[in-house]
């Protein structure tokens, strides 16, 4: 489903990722892990159309991403959250999901301004999926607040929500679980297990280990922008490289 | 369901409106009156662009002018009507909308204000020099009053209807824009234009629709204004004049969907009335424009909202502790 070969990513004289590759096939639940600064978060950018890569190839579904922009790519269906949240803070919970919903199939402009019979028909059908999507991530009750009022586990599921809002195949989760507390991480560990029974194929990048080894198919480890190690959990756990280079002789 | 709840206001409202020349209303009020609904079009785009997607423009006053002047040559050279002055009018503001919106929406904040007082004054030095075919500083009068369909709009009652209608078609269009789904991506840009583009939304093509439809805004009320007024002149298309459009803007309430409205029937009353004043009229003026905004910040109708909420939250809070209350009890 998607392909990443050999990407390289430098910032003026420091390379952020060199030669990074690794696959994902459809319904797999991949997890890059690495400590901090070791450019996973550039391999999404890279992979979003954020950042342009210097080299390699990442392919979607037979696409190539490396020129296109990050609104091409989340209309070929890759949907992301951000590390830092990004939610639409002065809008309600409901208007972030209907930014969502027009992502594959954007409305023309005239329809909107005559307000069309199909205009009036879509925003009906979406409103229904806006409603079972909510509800799935737990925020049914919450459709008609203002984002910004949302507890922070709360805006973590609401940009979860949305993105799958945008009819992506391929989700990328940037620390789905980052300051929150354990019973908010269990919430996102039912979440994610709940979209992977969907067949909803996730990368994931996350700190947190209990959680990367319970929901990971594959586990991809980076080093220093270097590919250092790949597998299943099991086998990451017990790899020496990645102990010394980021689990510590703790991890067991 | 917003549109069920809103038709019978918009219907109610423009029934009072277009009962006041039937109550007597003197040609004075009726053209303050039309004036407050121009400046409601420019304000409902300049919300669009600003409130709605975040971008500033200090130089909407350019494309309000640029409809004035389009329109006035339209018919008083040309020989054509109004309403094909009009056309005119929004498409060559539109037009220049996105000249100017397309190299200008790459910048941001302080950037974009500075460049849009440059197009500004570009517009204001090419009125001003180019006389023979704008008048020159004197500008243009005995400008021909509106005319639809043959039938010429020559009594201030008249005018008031056309003004009338059009800012209720402006009006339409601008409500079936920020409450569909697609104004919403205005927002969405404005508050987060990273997690826009991860949405699938084109973020400069976004602001450039909102830029486009903001001068197509000011481009038609500036029409409206040169027919309305029947002289026209660059004097009243400067920078003062951007600077108002975006009080009005501020002053309704940014980003919301009646502020533009509001905003201009308070601000073109307030500058009618205190012209009374004569030296004192601007003190005041500015004066209240601090008040309004230290106890008002997110205007007036966006302080509404605000208060409405809590309101909301307060009742809904007392009707939930006496069922607490029963319960523990």
């Amino acid at each position: 489903m998607l392909l990443v070969e050999g990407v390289d990513k430098r910032f003026a004289g420091l390379t952020a990722v060199a030669g990074v590759g690794f696959a994902v096939a459809r319904g797999e639940v991949v997890s890059i892990i690495g400590p901090n600064g070791a450019g996973k978060t550039s391999v999404f950018n890279m992979i979003t159309g954020f950042y342009a890569a210097d080299a390699g190839s990442i392919r979607f579904q037979d696409t190539e991403l490396r020129h296109l922009a990050p609104h091409e790519i989340a209309r070929l269906g890759i949907a992301r959250t951000f590390q830092n949240l990004e939610v639409f803070g002065d809008m309600s919970v409901r208007g972030n999901m209907e930014v969502a919903c027009q992502c594959r199939s954007p409305v023309g402009l005239w329809q909107v301004l005559g307000r069309t019979r199909g205009v009036c028909r879509r925003e009906g059908e979406e409103a229904a999926r806006i409603a079972e999507l909510i509800t799935t991530v737990g925020l049914g009750h919450k459709l008609d607040l203002q984002a910004s009022q949302l507890s922070y586990g709360e805006q973590r599921r609401l940009e979860i929500a949305r993105a799958l809002a945008t009819g992506a195949t391929l989700l990328l989760l940037d620390e789905p679980t980052a300051g929150m507390s354990p019973t908010e991480v269990e919430d996102i560990l039912a979440l994610i297990g709940l979209l992977h029974q969907r067949g909803v194929t996730i990368v994931m990048i996350e700190h947190n280990m209990g959680l990367v080894m319970r929901v990971s198919d594959r586990v991809v480890v980076l080093d220093h922008g270097v590919k250092i190690a790949e597998g299943s959990p099991a086998a990451i756990q017990g790899d020496p490289r990645v102990r010394e280079a980021y689990l510590g002789e703790g991890m067991e | 369901m917003i549109w069920k709840r809103a038709w019978p206001w918009f219907v109610a409202c423009l029934a009072a409106l277009a009962v006041v020349p039937t109550f007597g209303a003197n040609p004075y009020t009726l053209h303050v009156l039309s004036l407050v609904g121009i400046y409601a079009i420019v304000a409902m785009g300049l919300n669009l662009v600003f409130g709605y997607a975040g971008q500033i423009s200090l130089g909407h006053a350019a494309y309000f002018a640029i409809g004035a002047y389009t329109s006035t040559l339209v018919t008083m050279h040309l020989g054509l009507s109004f309403v094909f002055g009009m056309g005119c009018a929004i498409l060559v503001a539109a037009a220049l909308g996105a000249l100017v919106g397309i190299p200008s929406l790459k910048l941001e904040g302080s950037y974009l204000a500075m460049a849009t007082i440059g197009f500004g004054e570009i517009v204001k030095m090419l009125l001003v020099n180019a006389d023979s075919v704008t008048g020159g500083p004197a500008g243009i009068s005995r400008i021909p009053p509106p005319d639809v369909l043959g039938w010429v709009l020559s009594s201030p009652a008249q005018r008031f209807y056309l003004v009338l209608v059009v800012t209720a078609a402006a009006f339409v269009l601008y409500f079936n824009l920020v409450r569909s789904h697609y104004g919403s991506r205005f927002v969405a840009v404005r508050d987060s234009a990273k997690a826009a583009a991860a949405m699938g939304i084109d973020v400069r093509q976004t602001k450039i629709h909102a830029f486009v439809f903001s001068t197509a805004f000011a481009g038609c009320a500036g029409s409206l204004y040169a027919h309305v007024n029947r002289y026209i002149a660059p004097d009243a298309f400067g920078l003062g004049e951007s600077i108002n459009f975006l009080i009005i803007v501020v002053v309704g309430g940014m980003g919301t969907l009646l502020g533009p409205i509001v905003g201009a029937a308070i601000i073109v009353y307030l500058r009618e009335t205190l012209l009374a004043l004569k030296d004192y009229n601007m003190l005041i003026y500015g004066l209240m424009l601090m008040i309004l905004m230290v106890f008002m910040s997110r205007g007036l109708v966006g302080t509404a909202q605000v208060v409405l909420r809590r309101w909301r939250a307060r009742s809904a809070a007392r009707r939930e502790l006496p069922v607490k209350r029963s319960a523990e009890g």
